[in-house]
């Protein structure tokens, strides 16, 4: 999971490597980086080649984190993925957009 | 006679008995380590079963054996007494031979089976609410309530979890719910927050609910494509359902309450029915191959086949899962391993496993476990010191050995590490030379890392001496030909003193692959596409002979070139078209070849034995247009025509003494507020550093790049120039070598800088300096750079 910020939005980008890791480890980078953080957080879902579901969960997770300390966030993902995620109830939770 | 269907039996048998005795042997381990009460009453009951089992084999060799073993634990058992040494040994030895009988038994019972989860036979359905009409709990908008009264449907709340499979490709996983629109209406999707864990938890789990409207029962909808709802709650039923759930659903709600054995979410399938869906998955993939190349002509048509064609696209990806086996079934083996060979060599060794949840195939794990093996035990005979040195040497007397796995991109990366005495590079260097493997001028210019290459060399491997003096080479060369048969590759990286390091990659699987087709003479030949770096239109003037070898000039780097024509059939191509630049692990060349067809995804067929004995091909294909193709091996072609790595340095030396002497081309960045250049024929490229994850590995920093790790470079500890945490990497390669270089901001790529004023000390990272608007831009040494810094 790698962050950097850019003309008041936050970019963090997730990937598969990321599920292999402890949760209490992202969960302490993300307190680590949170003062960091624009309130606008854009949350990048992994390669297009190597999302799984299990990144969504993690993303996730991470956006409902991040909405508990007052950021808003969005999720970012290929134009594909975002048609197939609208109809589910995304655009309720997350703001969807295409990258 | 034997039916057939004996034979499943006994197969069935066989893999269950082995899994048991893996479990049994885990379970001695533990208790070696620290006695569990519990542990032994569990170890007592594996080997029971195995016992009560063996009545299906008609073996009494093996019924004996179990019942021995298991008299020898229930003694245990009775005392809850630790297990003494010869007990431990007693019993481990007795789990092999058992094994060895099993293994002795397989050949009649059959192929070796695996374990496979199809998502089918993962359903459940829990926490049911059925109600009579309107349920009172959930509050919907009337006008849902009002269009399931007027059209005499069922209302229903269905929560289903959208990341069942976290390792499942999401896209795969979000069509899959396409399915719930067939019959039925959905008027609303959400994710249900209340019910998302959170970061604390390691559950993944995304539940999402969908308000629907159906003409029926809606539980039927949990059957469609193996959706299974964690939850469902009916808000109006038009048609009355009894007060309780039907009895189907009964049933199942009582399976899930009362689990009775796993095997209801697993299916035991023989590896070579896989085998055999495999090959029709590839066979599918080359029809539609076929198939679409022929719509293409009609646009209409071509649309139409769009659906057939991602459905074969999925049916691929999911077929080849199937094949994908966790590394934790390899891993399992190790902790015995390590015990054993710690034990031979009279060793304290603390083994340490990382990511063995990582899949990767099964016939790619078969053919790396042993050289996998063979490098376990090579690091705590050789790498690892005793006790005694190691603490004379300030280290703890236990070394510590870590076995890690990972997965990048679509490559598996294991990386074996050990904190022992490392690598004797004076040793090896020697060796090198009484070989000569290297001469005495090269030599002295290797770096480390390119001296702990030789022992991957097979002249080095068979000889005792370098053994000794340098703790590895017998067998590494076989090690890093297994790698390489696998599509992948390994390197080694050691310090003195401090540890020995080996990162393996290789493709996660390697049945379907992406190739070139090339055209040579009136033969077509497929070139992996990870293999191939670059395609170019080929330049006649840009060839030139050099000594021996026939070099191409490639943005002023030299490369050598192999005629693919000339080398299946003596004769030269008469129109080279184009060259393609592939990597082998002797560094880049040039294939040239004829002509070129559209890319392609093949299946890999194996080759028979003479035609695999030339080393020329990695395997052969069939492709679109049903013609068998060769596919080639480039690391094969190149040792066929003994291109060495020395060799590709040296044409590439020279094109680096061209810099001096014209104007200067090179990728200008910013790092520390100074201004620095890479010449162009290292191939500079600027990423974001972002991208790719950084790590400090026995005390050098690395960058995982899309090539596996590579070393990362900050000019602060090179140059007198402030340290800066610069948001680029500037990768180059050089000698077939890859390293990073922080930076500030790429300025630019310029190809008429002045020439360079070259520096006084070759062995400085500076090569020299220009001067561009007063500012003075600073020329690297890409070759001192990748040599840590001094050549």
């Amino acid at each position: 999971m790698n962050y950097f910020s850019k003309k008041g939005q936050s970019h963090l980008h997730l990937s598969v490597d990321d599920l292999q890791k402890d949760r209490e480890q992202l969960k302490n980078y993300l307190v680590s980086i949170q003062d960091h953080l624009e309130p606008v957080v854009l949350l990048h879902l992994g390669d297009a080649e190597e999302t799984t579901s299990g990144l969504l969960a993690l993303a996730v997770a991470i956006a409902r984190h991040l909405k508990e300390n007052d950021r808003t966030v969005k999720l970012i993902a290929e134009q594909e993925l975002v048609d197939l995620l609208r109809p589910l109830g995304f655009e309720r939770m997350l703001e969807l957009k295409a990258s | 006679m034997r039916l057939p269907e004996q034979d499943a039996i006994r197969a069935e048998f066989v893999t269950e008995a082995r899994d048991l005795l893996m479990r049994a042997e885990e379970c001695v381990l533990r208790l070696e380590s620290q006695f569990e009460p519990g542990e032994l009453l569990e170890l007592f009951r594996l080997i029971h079963t195995v016992k009560g089992n063996t009545s299906m084999l008609g073996n009494p060799e093996i019924g004996k054996l179990a019942h021995s073993l298991e008299t020898e634990l229930d003694n245990a058992r009775q005392t809850l007494a630790p297990l003494s040494l010869s007990q431990t040994e007693l019993v481990l030895s007795g789990i092999d031979r058992l094994r060895t009988l099993l293994d002795s038994h397989e050949g009649d019972a059959g192929k070796p089976v695996e374990r496979v989860a199809p998502a089918a036979a993962n359903r459940s359905i829990a926490n049911q609410k059925a109600d009579n009409g309107v349920s009172k709990k959930i509050k919907v908008a009337s006008r849902h309530l009002e269009r399931a009264r007027s059209e005499g449907k069922t209302l229903s709340l269905i929560t289903v979890n959208l990341a069942r499979d976290p390792a499942a490709d999401l896209r795969t996983s979000l069509r899959a719910f396409e399915s719930l629109w067939n019959g039925t209406t959905v008027l609303g999707a959400m994710i249900r927050e209340d019910r998302l864990s959170g970061l604390d938890s390691t559950d993944l789990s995304v539940p999402c609910s969908f308000l629907i409207l159906t003409p029926g029962d809606p539980t039927e909808i949990a059957e469609i494509n193996s959706l299974s709802p964690d939850h469902l709650q009916v808000i109006y039923s038009a048609a009355p359902v009894p007060t309780n759930l039907p009895a189907e659903v009964h049933s199942r709600v009582e399976r899930i309450d009362h689990p009775k054995k796993t095997e209801e979410t697993h299916l035991r399938v023989s590896v070579a029915v896989i085998d055999r869906l495999i090959n029709l998955a590839g066979e599918a993939v080359g029809a539609r191959n076929e198939f679409m190349q022929k719509l293409r002509k009609d646009p209409v048509l071509f649309r139409a086949g769009g659906r057939i064609n991602s459905l074969i696209t999925r049916l691929q990806e999911e077929v080849m899962r199937v094949r994908l086996q966790p590394l934790r079934v390899f891993f399992q083996r190790l902790p015995r391993l390590v015990r054993d060979t710690a034990a031979a060599t009279q060793k304290e060794v603390r083994l340490v496993i990382l990511g063995d949840s990582v899949e990767l195939d099964k016939r790619l794990l078969d053919t790396i476990a042993d050289p996998l093996v063979h490098m376990i035990r090579n690091a705590i005979d050789h790498g690892i010191e005793s006790s005694a040195e190691r603490l004379q040497k300030g280290k703890p007397a236990a070394g510590t050995l870590e076995v890690k796995a990972q997965l990048m991109g679509g490559n598996v990366v294991i990386q074996i590490e050990d904190d022992g005495r490392g690598l004797n590079h004076r040793a090896i260097l020697q060796a090198a030379e009484a070989h000569g493997l290297v001469d005495s001028v090269r030599a002295a210019s290797l770096s480390p890392d390119e001296i702990a290459e030789f022992i991957f060399h097979s002249g080095l491997s068979t000889k005792s001496k370098v053994t000794e003096t340098s703790g590895r080479g017998v067998g590494m060369d076989v090690v890093r030909t297994s790698f390489e048969s696998a599509g992948g590759s390994i390197v080694v990286r050691s310090q003195p003193g401090a540890g020995t390091q080996f990162i393996a990659s290789l493709p996660q699987t390697l049945s379907i692959i992406t190739c070139l087709i090339v055209r040579a003479g009136s033969q077509r030949f497929a070139i992996p596409q990870m293999n191939a770096v670059e395609l170019v239109r080929f330049d006649p003037s840009a060839v030139a002979q050099m000594s021996s070898a026939t070099v191409y000039r490639l943005r002023s780097r030299l490369l050598p070139i192999i005629d693919l024509k000339q080398l299946f059939t003596d004769e030269p191509s008469e129109k080279i078209g184009f060259l393609v630049v592939v990597r082998s692990e002797r560094g880049l060349y040039g294939l040239t070849i004829e002509g070129l067809d559209n890319p392609e995804e093949i299946l890999v067929k194996p080759l028979g034995r003479q035609l695999q004995e030339i080393g020329l091909y990695a395997g052969a294909a069939v492709l679109a247009d049903s013609s068998a193709v060769p596919i080639l091996d480039t690391g094969g072609i190149a040792r066929s025509v003994n291109l060495s790595s020395s060799g590709i340095d040296s044409v590439a030396q020279s094109a680096e003494d061209a810099i001096t002497d014209a104007a200067f081309a090179g990728l200008v960045f910013q790092y520390g507020g100074s201004e620095f250049a890479l010449p162009v024929e290292s191939f500079p490229r600027v990423e974001k550093r972002t991208r790719y994850q950084e790590e400090s590995s026995l005390g050098k920093e690395v960058v995982h790049y899309t090539s596996g790790p590579i070393p990362l470079i900050r000019l602060e500890s090179l140059l007198p120039v402030p340290a800066s945490d610069g948001a680029f990497l500037v990768i180059f390669t050089r000698g077939g070598r890859t390293a990073a270089i922080v930076a500030d901001e790429a300025l630019r790529v310029g190809n008429d800088l002045p020439p360079v004023e070259l520096g006084l000390d070759p062995g400085s990272p500076i090569l020299g300096r220009c001067v561009v608007d007063s500012r003075t831009i600073v020329v690297l040494s890409p070759e001192v750079l990748l040599n840590g810094g001094a050549s």
